[in-house]
């Protein structure tokens, strides 16, 4: 305030002081802008360029052309394509599978049942661990021989699964440890939704005839709806970016025998060894369109659904 | 449909909400239950709904005990306070809810939604979502919804506290009206005595979850079984004195003067409370003198704020021009509208 006064008792520095106050809110944000700009403009900006450019040397800059080089041999390389489609396999599964549990958990957490809170915690735990060692982890549970699910399995009669060992085993088990990894989060954010739901709507349901099912389809789930779109979205980002869950499970290989490759794999393996910064660049440009064309089409059917009936 | 209460209980943990409530509502009536917030009306008329269940006491449906029965076997409508229109639902959609539920086949529900909606004039508004409707259009479909499935009993939780002042004398001529047309037996809560008077049959008027009386409006205004009754109904608020009642004499407790009764009470040197409403004053020359503190016009009708013997009273007075403020007027009591109640327990004597 002293600051601000002062020149209003020298007249003559008024246009000086103007000059100030316009760049001073930008002064402010700088240490925040200059952060941003390094840290996370500069790279997304640069990688656009790296991918357009072949045999890109990161220490010399020298590259060798420029052009769509990089998305040609990526796109047909077969290990790209292979990554590409378990990568939407995965996606394909652990999102509706999470979707849905998350949704009978937190429809579950929501009613006022004895040990609500131990399963609360139960629930949300995972949300403050570490993907890398809940991955070790469970590379254990997954053990063939010694592992808690086979034992589980074995209890109803079921044989041995070689989760981590069996090329047709290892997308279900990345699958299942991917939808444990997303279910906190997914069951927070609905548990929320639904706690915001007036229970008037119940009683109303009740007294029109209406029981649990009716009610849980006809009502929750649609009033749900916008938080169950968020979640869809966000899970849907995560889920094709994955490798987190992938490098435990498998002592960082892409599954037992190099069958579950993903896009973010791909990527990691085209940077060790001998660096291939183009063709990586190029694969997370790729993965970028395919995330980005995903969450514009929900966003649209979010928003035809929202219009719909609106008279 | 008959509805009968036999000593209807419910307590939360410590509290008793609705105490031994015993009442009869009968056939057809549009009944209004009265009382002032927090009395418990609301958890009664979800009794009656089946919302929540009775600690003790029974609820008789035309004879049949159905204190036990969970709401949808009841066959009653509930409109609530706020509507509870489902918002994802076009209000053709939130009308057809309770008959996809009792599987009435499709056509046949075509008819009855358009049949409900014309009665309660929103056949225009069937596409629209409830967000787009005002407050009185989305009564009318809670209305809708609640009737269309043709209830025994149609229960309405506060129907006019959300709506601005003349949406709701045109909504209770509205719910007066459909309750006519269809001859439901219709319970409506309120805590607006003059709503309850001017359209129900039967008002139920309830205190700290205790019946007061259960009698048509006039009777409960004319003829109130206590002090509450009296002091609740009429606008302005019943004239209240304390002092002393002897034969057809009432002394002041001030002893500032003593009024006349119109009628003899039987009793002699009974401590009491003499209740006057507004309209049972009149001129008299042969009256107890009063002084006029003020006065006022409302509407077409005088009142004046009278003091008799230090006690200040609202009167409605025919004062003629040459009256005013200070001047000494003198009044008796009507036979209408004065009464005598117990200062203790409210009763009347």
């Amino acid at each position: 305030m002293s600051r601000r006064a002062e020149p209003s008792e020298r007249p003559d520095s008024l246009p000086r002081f103007h000059r100030l106050s316009k760049i001073e809110p930008i002064l402010y944000l700088a240490p925040f802008l200059v952060g941003v700009i390094v840290f996370t403009l500069y790279p997304v900006i640069h990688v656009v360029f790296i991918s357009l450019m072949e045999d890109y040397n990161y220490l010399t800059r020298a590259f060798s052309r420029f052009g769509l080089g990089n998305y040609i041999s990526v796109l047909g390389n077969k290990y790209f394509i292979q990554a590409l489609s378990n990568t939407f396999i995965y996606v394909l599964l652990v999102i509706p599978i999470a979707t849905c549990i998350a949704l009978a958990a937190a429809n579950m957490l929501n009613q006022k049942l004895k040990l609500t809170g131990l399963f609360q915690t139960a629930y949300f735990l995972p949300m403050v661990t570490s993907v890398t060692a809940v991955g070790l982890a469970w590379r254990f549970m997954f053990n063939e021989r010694i592992g808690i699910v086979n034992f589980l399995l074995s209890l109803v009669g079921i044989d041995p699964v070689g989760w981590l060992t069996k090329a047709e085993w290892s997308m279900p088990a990345l699958v299942i440890y991917g939808i444990w990894n997303i279910l906190p989060f997914t069951i927070i954010l609905l548990l929320a939704g639904l706690q915001s739901v007036n229970p008037m709507f119940y009683t109303a349901a009740r007294v029109d005839g209406s029981k649990g099912a009716r009610i849980f389809f006809k009502i929750t789930v649609p009033l749900l709806a916008p938080t169950i779109m968020l979640t869809t979205i966000v899970n849907t980002i995560s889920a094709f970016k994955v490798f987190n869950e992938l490098f435990p499970l498998f002592k960082g290989q892409a599954g037992p025998f190099y069958n579950l490759y993903t896009v973010v794999y791909f990527i990691y393996e085209q940077m060790s060894g001998k660096p291939r910064l183009g063709r990586a660049a190029s694969a997370a440009m790729v993965l970028f369109a395919v995330i980005l064309a995903l969450t514009l089409i929900q966003l649209l059917i979010q928003r035809r659904w929202r219009g719909t009936g609106k008279g | 449909m008959k509805v009968e209460l036999s000593r209807v209980t419910k307590r939360f943990g410590g509290t008793v909400a609705v105490d031994g409530f015993t009442a009869t509502l009968a056939d057809g009536q549009l009944i209004a239950l009265l009382g002032p917030s927090g009395c418990g009306k609301s958890t009664l008329l979800n009794l009656l709904a089946g919302i929540l269940p009775a600690t003790g006491g029974r609820i008789f449906f035309d004879g049949d005990d159905v204190t036990a029965w969970p709401p949808e076997r009841r066959g009653v409508g509930l409109v609530f306070q706020n509507y509870a229109l489902y918002p994802h639902m076009t209000v053709a959609q939130n009308i057809s809810f309770p008959l996809e539920i009792k599987k009435v086949p499709k056509p046949e529900r075509a008819r009855m939604i358009r049949e409900i909606a014309s009665m309660v004039h929103v056949e225009d508004l069937l596409d629209r979502r409830p967000d787009a409707l005002s407050g009185g259009q989305q009564q009318r479909v809670a209305i809708a919804r609640a009737l269309v499935k043709r209830p025994r009993l149609l229960l309405l939780d506060e129907p006019l506290s959300n709506l601005d002042a003349r949406l709701r004398l045109e909504m209770r001529e509205e719910i007066r009206r459909v309750q006519r047309e269809t001859g439901v037996t219709t319970v409506f809560v309120t805590h607006d005595q003059e709503e309850a008077m001017s359209i129900s049959d039967q008002i139920v008027l309830m205190r700290d979850g205790r019946l007061q009386q259960c009698a048509p409006a006039q009777t409960l205004y004319h003829n109130p079984v206590n002090r509450f009754a009296a002091e609740f109904l009429g606008n302005p608020p019943i004239n209240q004195i304390p002092g002393t009642v002897s034969g057809n004499r009432f002394t002041l407790k001030n002893g500032g003067a003593e009024i006349p009764l119109p009628f003899d009470a039987g009793l002699a040197d009974r401590p009491a409370i003499l209740a006057v409403r507004a309209e049972s004053f009149q001129l008299d020359e042969d009256g107890v003198p009063c002084v006029i503190a003020d006065m006022f016009e409302i509407g077409k009708e005088e009142m004046a704020s009278l003091t008799i013997g230090g006690e200040s009273v609202r009167a409605y007075l025919p004062l003629e021009a040459p009256t005013r403020k200070g001047d000494t007027v003198r009044v008796r009591l009507k036979p209408r509208g004065v009464f005598l109640f117990d200062g203790k327990t409210g009763d009347r004597l």
